[in-house]
């Protein structure tokens, strides 16, 4: 081979190669799928075995009692363990295939706070908690792994509220942990008697934020361990009767640059409001996107501080129509991560509960399950956004597998959310749901009578592929 | 006219006088010197010479003797014949001493009160060449020569000088010390007669002197095996049965009494006990290696000598009447040290320890040796080869044999007689010669030649026929390092400075044992390893039952030779890669014909990051690579067939014609080469694809270059590539087997996969920065001096050029995309695969000082010496991170490694510890855990070298891992549950190839995955211990309330046996594979040395009666052999 053809051989082998690798990255392969940050992902049904931790219920007494609610999507019973906190029995228990189980930890223990640890022999299994008390009720989901960190981007404790955090270590390891908490009135606060807090394997901590913060309406917390790992709740209570609310919500394990509510409506004499909260060193600059059913809204600039919470209340929003249902989905740029909750008043005279407040989805799934609630029989909302960017179809079934009328087959498109009021009786019975999608999409569950859509969530929890 | 000079006799002695005869008497007819006689004393020849005397030199006597009793013995016949002459020159009858030598001589004489005087002796045909000046000896008597043979005679050695040997051929010796001394040593029948004359004259109180201005023609009739020595001088040692007799031999011996016989007693008795130390070395050296010959030719001087231990004390007497010196005083005239161990190593290490056995490469490329056959031999090839000129082959009675080179042909050019077989000597006339050197070099060695695209002007052209031929080539390589030779100052300091930069960057590592990070992990006794594998059970991971590597055994036996000492193994194994590299980067750049060349390459080689990175971060299988690569790749290179590779030892065992298939060349060294590959992987799995790599990078070169044959080239390579690693895949079958049964089991041998974001890039690979060493721009230097030929390069330098960046693409793009998956779920180790390409670039740079010094001399100035200029100081900065590296004085290998770390849980009881993370950081090797991470398990501390051979991942080791894959999913949260039943207490994910110290030791990070880690946070029942610094470990909360013993016991029990069985049948496929290739080698290079006798023509060499071609400086003539 001619010299120059032997040069140019190796010449473009290297300028190939260079190029592959500034087209290909580092990476050419996607790497195997990293375990679901989301603290509330159910297990694959082949898992052989999973774990649920629930806390921020109360004993009776409480104010808010605590209903764990274990939801089986597999076609097999799953058998465990329920072990209340503090110092509970193990109980055994089993969840029939395609059903549910109910279990109220409180009456296992003889304490005001307690906590609850489901051990299962397998996956597939969704676990919930939902409170209940005179200021209504909320659901939220258990986590179904401890984190070293915890976000909660909202709390209020203005005057008659009251709001805890509570601190469940359900692991082997001693959990050592810094709250901080963000006010809207005296910024950044570290409590001394929250720092360096041990949280001894298999306990319980509550923390009383108002000894701290007091007449606060937006109150923000991080919750960092040093050491170990722990789930974190926060229950907030709000007001008298009637004009009060209960909200249990589990905390963002992280931070995330987009997050989601597939429905929200600014209803007249309500008040609905977003919290972003940015616990980062570095100021984001955040887009507050409002998808429309027929319609286009300009997306809204938010620059939130570090170390910061922004509310952003819906009313005082020109671009944002009343009594319309949209979906909202917040983006940070340059990846500064943020957490992003929404707090519901519902007009005056609205039944208990009243007010409430749901973290936002922070990314979407194509698998959800959308447990059951107590208030079975009352009509409801059911909303799907599309978060793929491109049309989804999406399917919804009931537990048993029965598809639900008009769902059969539905598409969604990226900026057109698909809000389906529902009468009472619902026309697929009772719940739990499955919806499944083609794409990732972010599922809300409303119970409308509440007062408006968005006090009371039932949060819909994504599951595994195979679920 | 009446003189005043003093008389001077010409003893002239002759045996059977081959046709030059006439023209060495005109040349003693024609001396200037006016009082000369010549008196021809004939040993007994066929023919009378007397006619021939008188009709060229009529005033001449002639004296015929009845019997040949060698040249010493006839010439003594002066003793009583001559009388009134002041001086004596003593001849042999093939010298054509120049019409003023004898003048001059005698002049010289006069002038420094010598007792001998040397001419200069220069070649018959060719005078412009040195054949010697003097000589020199050493204190066992070991014949150094002042003169490199062939070497041009400038003038450079003219001036008049001591010397402690006048060689034979032409001596003038003062008539009275001649007497004094009682003449030569009768019993000295052939070779070394002329030392001990000297050696005597010298502890009478005379001088040597050598007078170069008197010059003398040497024909060297013996050496070119051109006269016959009748095998009834040498009578007492040819009985039948036994071994032929060589020169060589003769010469030892001879050497041995003028040593025992000339030294008094005092120093006798010091010199003595080193002369036996020196012979016993030789005798164990030579046996080892199954070079039977040489053995036999020390044990034959010391048996001849002390079966003449009463004659020795008379002589001895003898010596000690004539002493005027002190032994003293005469050592002050001889070398210091041993010249034969100096010159055998340097052999050693510039041409390996083959070719230092042998005695030098022209002797391993025409390895026969001077031989007197046996009685009993077969009369053969007399008619053919007897008496001709440069073709002398056969092996009849009587007949002196010296094919072409002689008996250390290239080691005596090169080294000179030190190397081990100093002198040669015609017994009849007293020939001296340089063994094997003239032919070699005049006969096959072209002139200078001006022809740019052949060769540099200056350097030597092989002519066309003789293109393959061993002898050509290595003809051509000495004529190429007069070309292109450094100083021995300049060789000395870069040697010096090379070793220095080592020396000082490895000194943190050479005390205590390496910490355990990556695979460099303990090493049990020797016993236990050989345990191990004859047990067929091994400790690694769960302790299952199945057959343990051959590369346990392989180090259970090298333990075993060093007598226990596993710390010593250790270091050995793992630091003595990178002089292997180096010695095998050495003999791989041999055929570029250029000691400069040589030597950048392999300063080249050493100073790339590959080695350093491999150390810093633990990696063994990369060490091995880098140690044996060059190797196969120069084996591959020869198998190429392609000039300069595959010319020289390789051509060396092209015979093999009339043999079995099974022992065909191509066999054996396939045999051999599957051997090492086997070794290799034996020791660690994940180097099994290199000689495939080097092979596949080679082929590649061949179609990158093109040229005739390159097809040919290519399918060699490849068969020969395939060929071993099938080899190899069959010497570790049984381990094979029974890996196949767990799953991935590629992986085990190729690597499990690493993280998808840790693929190197292009820039990392090319620069062979996949480390921490070397990750700067200066390391492009190698990359841009080795692409000097590639650019400026002609001939074979371009072509090879080519070749070396195929190797170097293949190995770059096979990383590449190993780095990136893309060749399957196993992720071939980039340390690994880069050492081809660190091979193929410092061979390119030193193929770049061949091309700079063949290719651009004469050029005019230009872009090409600009672009080498480049090359030098690119070739410059690239070797800074190295010098940097070596400050630290451990090549950046952390000081501290798990075992240090984790050692406190060996008190905590009999537990286990599974160790996750990143396959690079894991200690040993491990069981793959999907993409980006491997686990293994040990016993109470990190794994020892058991766990380089994971086995097959079935059983409890299976179970583990679903466990562990089960984490990673997010599919269990109780861990620890699972883990118990093993007596898995510990588990410890790691960060780095090494726990991060702060202050101290920041090793390279290799985090876990970050779904193991975050699996790993879900589990409920482990403990995690507070951050360890660069790895987390976790204790199980559960293992106290689960199997309290580990499995070990259940799985030792059975299938044990089996294993041991399967053990010993795989050692004894081992035994038999290295017995046929070693042995089946040997017995092919023994054929190869005799092929006249067994009817087969080497190839490359003239045959009887071809064309003997002669060089003359500047020109090239040929003319037919007498």
């Amino acid at each position: 081979m001619p010299r120059l053809a032997a040069v140019g051989v190796v010449a473009l082998a290297l300028a190939g190669g260079a190029l592959a690798d500034h087209l290909v990255g580092r990476g050419g392969v996607a790497s195997a799928p990293v375990a679901s940050l989301a603290a509330d992902a159910v297990p694959p049904p082949e898992a052989s075995s999973s774990a649920w931790f629930c806390t921020g219920g109360t004993s009776a007494s409480g104010g808010a009692t605590a209903t764990v609610t274990m939801t089986n999507t597999t076609d097999r019973p799953v058998r465990g363990r329920l072990v209340a906190y503090p110092g509970g029995v193990p109980l055994q228990v089993t969840v029939p295939a395609r059903g549910e189980l109910s279990v109220e930890p409180a009456g296992m223990v003889r304490a005001d706070r307690v906590a609850a640890a489901v051990l299962l022999q397998g996956g597939g299994v969704a676990v919930t908690q939902t409170v209940s008390g005179p200021l209504g009720w909320s659901v939220a989901p258990c986590a179904s792994s401890a984190s070293p960190r915890w976000y909660f981007a909202h709390g209020s404790t203005a005057a008659g509220s009251s709001l805890e955090l509570s601190l469940f270590n359900p692991t082997a390891t001693d959990a050592v942990v810094d709250v901080s908490l963000f006010t809207s009135t005296e910024g950044t606060v570290a409590p001394p008697a929250y720092q360096g807090l041990d949280v001894p394997p298999g306990s319980l901590a509550t923390l009383h934020l108002a000894d701290h913060v007091q007449n606060d309406p937006a109150v923000a917390a991080s919750v960092t361990a040093l050491t170990g790992a722990l789930v974190a709740s926060e229950l907030q209570q709000v007001g008298q009767p009637p004009h009060a609310g209960l909200a249990l919500s589990l905390g963002a394990p992280s931070t995330a640059v987009r997050w989601s509510f597939a429905q929200s409506t600014d209803v007249t004499g309500g008040v609905v409001a977003y919290h972003v909260f940015n616990p980062t060193a570095v100021p984001a600059a955040v887009t507050m996107a409002i998808g429309l059913q027929q319609a286009s809204a300009e997306p809204l600039p938010v620059a939130v501080p570090a170390g910061a919470a922004v509310t952003i209340v819906a009313e005082q929003q020109t671009r944002i129509p009343m009594d319309t249902p949209y979906a909202v989905t917040f983006r940070s740029a340059a990846g500064v991560g943020i957490v992003v909750d929404r707090q519901v008043e519902a007009p005056a005279g609205a039944p208990a509960p009243a007010v409430g407040h749901t973290p936002a989805v922070p990314d979407g799934a194509r698998a959800w399950l959308v447990p059951s609630t107590p208030s079975a029989g009352s009509p409801w909302s059911l909303a799907i956004a599309d978060l793929a960017g491109s049309p989804v179809r999406v399917t919804v079934r009931t537990l048993s597998g029965d598809p639900v009328a008009g769902f059969t087959r539905r598409t969604v498109a990226p900026e057109e959310p698909l809000f389906v009021p529902a009468p009472v009786p619902a026309p697929w019975g009772t719940l739990p749901l499955v919806v499944r999608a083609d794409g990732p999409v972010a599922v809300e569950f409303d119970a409308v009578p509440a007062g408006a859509p968005g006090v009371v969530v039932v949060p819909s929890l994504p599951l595994a592929a195979a679920s | 006219m009446e003189t005043l000079a003093p008389p001077v006799v010409a003893v002239v002695v002759t045996h059977d006088p081959g046709p030059w005869f006439e023209e060495s008497l005109e040349a003693w007819a024609g001396q200037d010197y006016p009082a000369l006689s010549v008196l021809v004393l004939d040993a007994a020849s066929a023919e009378d010479p007397t006619p021939r005397v008188a009709s060229v030199l009529p005033e001449a006597y002639v004296r015929r003797l009845d019997a040949n009793r060698g040249f010493g013995a006839t010439a003594d016949e002066a003793l009583a014949m001559v009388q009134g002459a002041s001086h004596l020159v003593f001849c042999h009858d093939d010298v054509a001493p120049d019409p003023d030598a004898i003048r001059l001589m005698v002049e010289e004489a006069y002038r420094s009160n010598a007792g001998i005087v040397a001419p200069k002796l220069v070649d018959w045909d060719d005078p412009g060449r040195l054949l010697h000046v003097g000589m020199a000896v050493d204190k066992a008597g070991a014949v150094v020569d002042r003169v490199e043979p062939g070497e041009l005679d400038h003038g450079q050695h003219d001036a008049v000088r001591d010397v402690f040997l006048a060689p034979g051929g032409c001596t003038l010796v003062r008539a009275d010390l001649f007497a004094e001394l009682g003449g030569f040593d009768p019993e000295m029948v052939a070779m070394g007669e002329d030392l001990d004359l000297c050696w005597r004259a010298q502890v009478a109180g005379a001088r040597v002197v050598v007078a170069p201005a008197a010059r003398v023609r040497h024909l060297q009739l013996l050496a070119s095996g051109r006269r016959e020595l009748s095998p009834d001088l040498v009578a007492d040692t040819l009985r039948p049965g036994h071994r032929p007799l060589t020169l060589q031999a003769l010469q030892r011996r001879h050497e041995l009494r003028a040593a025992l016989k000339c030294y008094g007693r005092g120093h006798l008795l010091r010199v003595l006990p080193q002369l036996v130390a020196l012979s016993l070395a030789e005798v164990l050296v030579a046996l080892v290696t199954g070079h039977r010959d040489r053995a036999a030719t020390v044990v034959h001087a010391w048996g001849w000598n002390l079966r003449r231990r009463r004659v020795l004390r008379r002589e001895r007497a003898t010596v000690a009447a004539v002493r005027r010196l002190a032994d003293t005083e005469v050592r002050h005239l001889q070398l210091r040290g041993s010249a034969r161990l100096t010159g055998y190593l340097r052999r050693a290490l510039t041409y390996g320890l083959h070719v230092a056995h042998l005695g030098g490469p022209a002797a391993v490329a025409v390895p026969d040796e001077h031989v007197i056959a046996s009685p009993d031999a077969p009369a053969a090839g007399r008619s053919a080869a007897g008496g001709q000129v440069g073709a002398a082959r056969a092996g009849g009675a009587g007949v002196i044999r010296d094919v072409a080179a002689g008996a250390d042909g290239e080691a005596a050019v090169r080294e000179g007689p030190a190397t081990g077989d100093p002198t040669t000597g015609d017994p009849a006339t007293g020939d001296r010669a340089t063994v094997g050197r003239a032919t070699v070099g005049r006969a096959t060695v072209g002139p200078a030649t001006a022809d740019p695209a052949n060769g540099a002007v200056g350097a030597p052209a092989v002519p066309a026929g003789l293109a393959e031929s061993p002898a050509a080539v290595a003809a051509a390589a000495l004529a190429a390092e007069r070309v292109a030779r450094p100083s021995d100052t300049a060789r000395l300091v870069v040697w010096g400075a090379t070793t220095v930069v080592i020396v000082a960057g490895s000194r943190g590592l050479l005390g205590e044992g390496f910490p355990a990070v990556g695979q460099l992990v303990a090493v049990p006794s020797w016993s236990t390893m050989l345990g191990r594998f004859f047990g067929g059970w091994s400790p690694a991971g769960l302790g299952p039952a199945h057959p343990a590597s051959p590369g346990l055994a392989l180090l259970g036996v090298a333990g075993m030779v060093l007598m226990g000492a596993v710390g010593l193994l250790a270091k050995v194994v793992v630091l003595g890669c990178i002089p292997l590299g180096a010695l095998g980067m050495s003999r791989l750049a041999r055929p570029l014909r250029s000691p400069a060349g040589r030597m950048v390459a392999v300063v080249a080689y050493l100073a790339m990051p590959v080695a350093w990175n491999a150390l810093a971060t633990g990696r063994w299988d990369a060490l091995l690579a880098y140690g044996a690569a060059p190797w196969i790749l120069a084996q591959l290179a020869r198998a190429s067939g392609a000039e300069p590779f595959g010319s020289i030892a390789g051509e060396a065992l092209a015979g093999g014609a009339g043999l079995a298939p099974w022992r065909s060349r191509v066999v054996l060294e396939v045999l051999g080469l599957g051997l090492v590959q086997g070794a290799l992987a034996a020791l660690v799995p994940t180097t099994a694809v290199l000689t495939l790599v080097c092979g596949l990078g080679l082929a590649a070169g061949c179609v990158l270059a093109g040229g005739a044959g390159w097809r040919r080239a290519a399918a060699r390579v490849v068969a020969q590539a395939a060929g071993a690693t099938a080899v190899a895949a069959f010497l570790l079958a049984p381990w094979l087997v029974w890996q196949s049964a767990g799953t991935r089991p590629w992986s085990v041998l190729l690597g499990a996969a690493l993280p998808a974001a840790d693929g190197p890039n292009v820039g990392a690979l090319t620069r062979l920065a996949v480390g921490p060493i070397g990750d700067t721009w200066l390391a492009w230097g190698f990359v841009v001096a080795a692409a000097l030929p590639l650019l400026v390069g002609r001939s074979w330098r371009q072509v090879w050029s080519a070749r070396l960046w195929g190797v170097a693409l293949v190995a770059w793009a096979l990383a590449w995309l190993s780095g990136r998956g893309w060749l399957g779920a196993s992720t071939m180790p980039a340390n690994v695969l880069l050492v081809p390409a660190a091979v193929a670039l410092a061979l390119s740079m030193g193929m770049a000082v061949v091309t700079f010094d063949a290719d651009l001399r004469g050029r005019r100035f230009g872009w090409r010496q600009l672009a080498t200029g480049a090359a030098a100081l690119a070739a410059v900065a690239g070797c800074l991170p190295m010098l940097a590296a070596a400050s630290g004085g451990h090549w950046d290998l952390p000081v501290t490694g798990y075992d240090q770390a984790v050692s406190w849980t060996a008190r905590t009881g009999d537990s286990r510890i599974v160790w996750i993370g990143d396959p690079r950081a894991l200690p040993g090797a491990g069981w793959p855990l999907g993409r980006g991470a491997a686990f293994t398990v040990s016993e109470r501390t990190t794994p020892d070298i058991a766990s380089l051979w994971p086995g097959p991942s079935t059983g409890a080791v299976a179970a583990v891992g679903h466990a562990l894959a089960e984490v990673r999913s997010g599919a269990t949260v109780d861990l620890g549950r699972q883990l118990a039943p093993y007596g898995i207490r510990y588990v410890v994910v790691l960060g780095g190839a090494a726990p991060s110290i702060a202050g101290l030791q920041s090793p390279l990070a290799l985090p876990a995955p970050a779904d193991l880690t975050a699996g790993l946070a879900r589990q409920i029942d482990l403990q995690h211990l507070p951050a360890q610094g660069g790895y987390d470990l976790f204790i199980n909360s559960v293992a106290g309330n689960s199997v309290a013993g580990p499995v070990r016991g259940s799985d030792r029990g059975h299938g044990g046996a089996l294993g041991g069985v399967v053990a010993v049948a795989d050692a004894l496929v081992w035994l038999g594979v290295a017995i046929l290739a070693v042995g089946g080698a040997g017995r092919l290079r023994r054929r190869v040395r005799v092929p006249a006798a067994s009817g087969a023509v080497q190839r490359g060499q003239p045959e009887p009666g071809a064309l003997r071609a002669t060089s003359v400086l500047g020109s090239r003539t040929a003319k037919p052999g007498p």
